[in-house]
């Protein structure tokens, strides 16, 4: 009796140990295009970690059919009454090339194969982007989103203040952005990803996401899209989730 | 005196290398071993 009563203070001492390290799980780039087989990876990655986790939603519709763009849209009004929480992710994630870019910008469309569609733009078009990626979203009728994330993490000078100035919630590569009366506060977190990683190097990349779990410090942030479930496995990923929830409590951004 | 820090340095580094190894078959294994339980559930 007395040693279960040992073992149950133990757990408890673990777990509250456990408590004070938090991470955010992110499935990337849900779009009309993806949204029939990208809903189902979703709800298996939430079972494996035991609640709603958070959706970065693409809101172009592209040239979708409208039966489709429908069901896209009760898709994400499901998510929504679920608990699920939902984050812009770019108007169409695909850079216009035929915009003004500065050089860092350029580059980082060469490395992101011309993905990164904020990267190095001027403040006017960054606004009107931004506009244009919230008029998407509100065709869906679903709510405002708890923040913005840039495609590729790839932003501009002025995209982190415009972003807040609409959205609570902002992120680049280093942290998480969100306004405390009036002011900016950053929460480190590192961005643990795997989508552009060459697959020679996936497993290093996955121990270290573990490791970076496992060690204290940062709200880091696993992100899975639906090329990991191609290049990782689902039950590779499945297992990480369930083994990084072991090791932190599963927080979303509106909790931070 | 940088001879001493160049030495503790390339200590430091072989010991990370070597624990990260460590961890690494320690993840993998861990992944495989959950990959296999649900497999033979699933059988």
């Amino acid at each position: 009796m007395e040693q279960n009563k040992d073992i149950a203070d133990i757990q408890a001492a673990e777990a509250t140990f456990q408590k004070k390290k938090k991470f955010i799980l992110c499935y990337h780039s849900f779009s009309v295009n993806n949204f029939k087989k990208a809903s189902v990876q979703i709800r298996k990655l939430a079972e494996a970690a035991g609640s709603p986790i958070s959706i970065a939603v693409i809101p172009a519709f592209g040239a979708a059919p409208e039966s489709e763009a429908e069901q896209f849209r009760e898709e994400l009004e499901k998510f929504v009454k679920e608990g699920y929480e939902i984050m812009l992710h770019g108007a169409r994630h695909r850079a216009d090339l035929s915009l003004k870019r500065s050089i860092p910008g350029k580059i980082a469309l060469l490395f992101s194969n011309n993905e990164a569609e904020f990267a190095g733009i001027d403040e006017r078009f960054t606004q009107a982007l931004l506009k244009r990626s919230l008029a998407l979203w509100k065709a869906h009728g679903t709510g405002k989103p708890s923040g913005f994330i840039p495609p590729i993490w790839c932003g501009n000078k002025y995209l982190k203040k415009q972003a807040l100035d609409i959205f609570d919630y902002y992120e680049d590569l280093s942290g998480i952005y969100h306004k405390v009366d009036g002011k900016i506060k950053k929460t480190p977190s590192s961005t643990l990803s795997f989508s552009i990683l060459p697959s020679a190097i996936l497993g290093l990349a996955q121990t270290y996401a573990c490791l970076k779990m496992l060690l204290p410090g940062g709200v880091h942030r696993l992100v899975f899209h639906d090329k990991d479930f191609r290049t990782i496995g689902e039950k590779r990923i499945l297992n990480m989730v369930r083994y990084t929830s072991t090791m932190r409590e599963k927080i979303m951004y509106r909790d931070l | 005196m940088f001879d001493k820090f160049f030495k503790t340095c390339v200590k430091f580094s072989i010991c990370s290398a070597v624990l990260f190894f460590f961890y690494h078959l320690f993840v993998s294994q861990k992944l495989d071993e959950e990959t296999s339980t649900n497999t033979k559930e699933q059988e």
